[in-house]
């Protein structure tokens, strides 16, 4: 992945900028064996640290298999893997942290997240 | 000026149910059979927008779309602040029940999504005798709980934005952009508590696995049309709800997910004029 131009391209979202204003969190991405630390300011990400990290610090992380990243980040995601809830319900994906702080943001983490599609 | 009046009415209907006064809004368009749609949890009767305005359902049947209590524009009942919202199977039925008496609908078809289409089948085992078809959309048996709903309705987190970013990935994504959108602004747009307690009835409360093998369809024929990229209600949830009703009919839909009617009006109906046709063909038999 391409975290510069994922950056780009989030933070040139108009929908992103309108629906997600105000949104400020830090999200530890368990993709496989590796790590990447998202940083939202207003919306905006501010950085993507690749790991492996010591005692990372976020507000909740989101980890699951590569597999099941692929999948969730193809173009054209198959019925049922086209969001993370989907993947909540099969296992591939879970959520750790801080839910209030997930559920207060998640419509700007969802915005964001959508553009892994968009970058596969 | 170009102006483009919709032959849509909406009105409002007073009635008690469990001696409490209510008032209802109900929107309707066209003739015929009557067809009496049920929104899904947390939203009201504007997901059926795009059946209201389609003349190849209006001109054989009355559609009429109601918004529950405590969503849309139906007030709660007076008092609704002592009080916090949960729906359940026998308040629900009760609604609808009451609403048809209310308009002295006689045997309409009724078809409902989500926690509608689930209460169809609560519908089709306690008074099935009253429709004439019974449609379940995005319908189950059960549904797993695999989310928290207590975060939408607390006072940190921003509930109805929450709600609706809760949702949006249950529709396809290749579904129209404007119509994903206004979906979720009718969630976006919803009363404070009232989505998660709506899920108190689709989660928890109104399971009817136990029950559905009783379900008689030749009383009144069941249909159950599911979108394949609903993953709260998936195609395989209804695949074995219905393995369980002799006669069920079965319908997945390619290319739409758990608000059919409302995020892809135009596919949802080429899927649903053929349900349609049948029940037409089937009425007065």
């Amino acid at each position: 992945m391409d975290w510069e131009r994922f950056k780009d391209q989030v933070n040139a979202d108009p929908v992103l900028a309108a629906q997600g204003a105000g949104s400020s969190f830090r999200l530890l991405l368990g993709w496989g064996n590796d790590q990447y630390q998202v940083t939202v300011h207003d919306a905006i990400v501010t950085s993507v640290k690749t790991g492996p990290f010591v005692m990372p610090q976020c507000d909740f992380a989101l980890t699951g298999r590569a597999d099941a990243w692929a999948r969730f980040s193809l173009a054209r995601p198959a019925p049922r893997e086209q969001d993370i809830f989907a993947f909540f319900r099969s296992g591939e994906i879970l959520l750790t942290g801080d839910t209030r702080k997930f559920y207060a943001h998640l419509m700007c983490l969802k915005l964001i997240l959508g553009h892994l599609r968009t970058l596969s | 000026m170009s102006v483009a009046l919709e032959p849509v009415t909406g009105r409002y209907v007073r009635f008690d149910i469990y001696g409490r006064k209510h008032r209802v809004y109900f929107e309707e368009a066209g003739q015929g059979i009557p067809l009496l749609c049920l929104h899904t949890a947390g939203a009201d009767s504007r997901q059926f927008r795009g059946l209201l305005n389609d003349e190849r359902i209006t001109d054989r049947f009355r559609v009429i779309a109601f918004d529950l209590p405590w969503h849309g524009k139906s007030s709660p009942p007076e008092n609704w602040q002592r009080e916090t919202y949960r729906l359940t199977s026998a308040t629900y039925c009760e609604l609808i029940l009451s609403f048809m008496a209310a308009l002295e609908l006689e045997r309409p078809v009724v078809m409902g999504c989500s926690i509608g289409g689930r209460v169809c089948l609560n519908l089709a085992l306690d008074h099935a005798v009253k429709f004439r078809a019974i449609v379940g959309l995005q319908a189950a048996a059960s549904t797993p709980r695999y989310y928290d709903p207590s975060w939408l309705s607390h006072p940190e987190v921003n509930g109805p934005v929450a709600g609706a970013a809760t949702v949006m990935g249950l529709m396809c994504p290749e579904s129209p952009e404007p119509e994903r959108w206004e979906t979720l602004w009718h969630y976006m747009q919803g009363g404070p508590g009232i989505f998660a307690g709506d899920l108190f009835f689709y989660q928890i409360e109104g399971d009817f696995r136990e029950r559905v093998k009783n379900i008689d369809t030749s009383v009144t024929p069941l249909y159950l049309l599911t979108g394949e990229y609903d993953y709260s209600c998936s195609e395989q949830d209804t695949l074995d709800t219905a393995a369980q009703i002799d006669g069920a009919n079965v319908r997945i839909m390619p290319g739409l997910g758990h608000f059919p009617m409302s995020e892809n009006p135009q596919a949802f109906i080429e899927q649903l004029l053929p349900v349609l046709e049948v029940i037409v063909g089937n009425d007065g038999k």
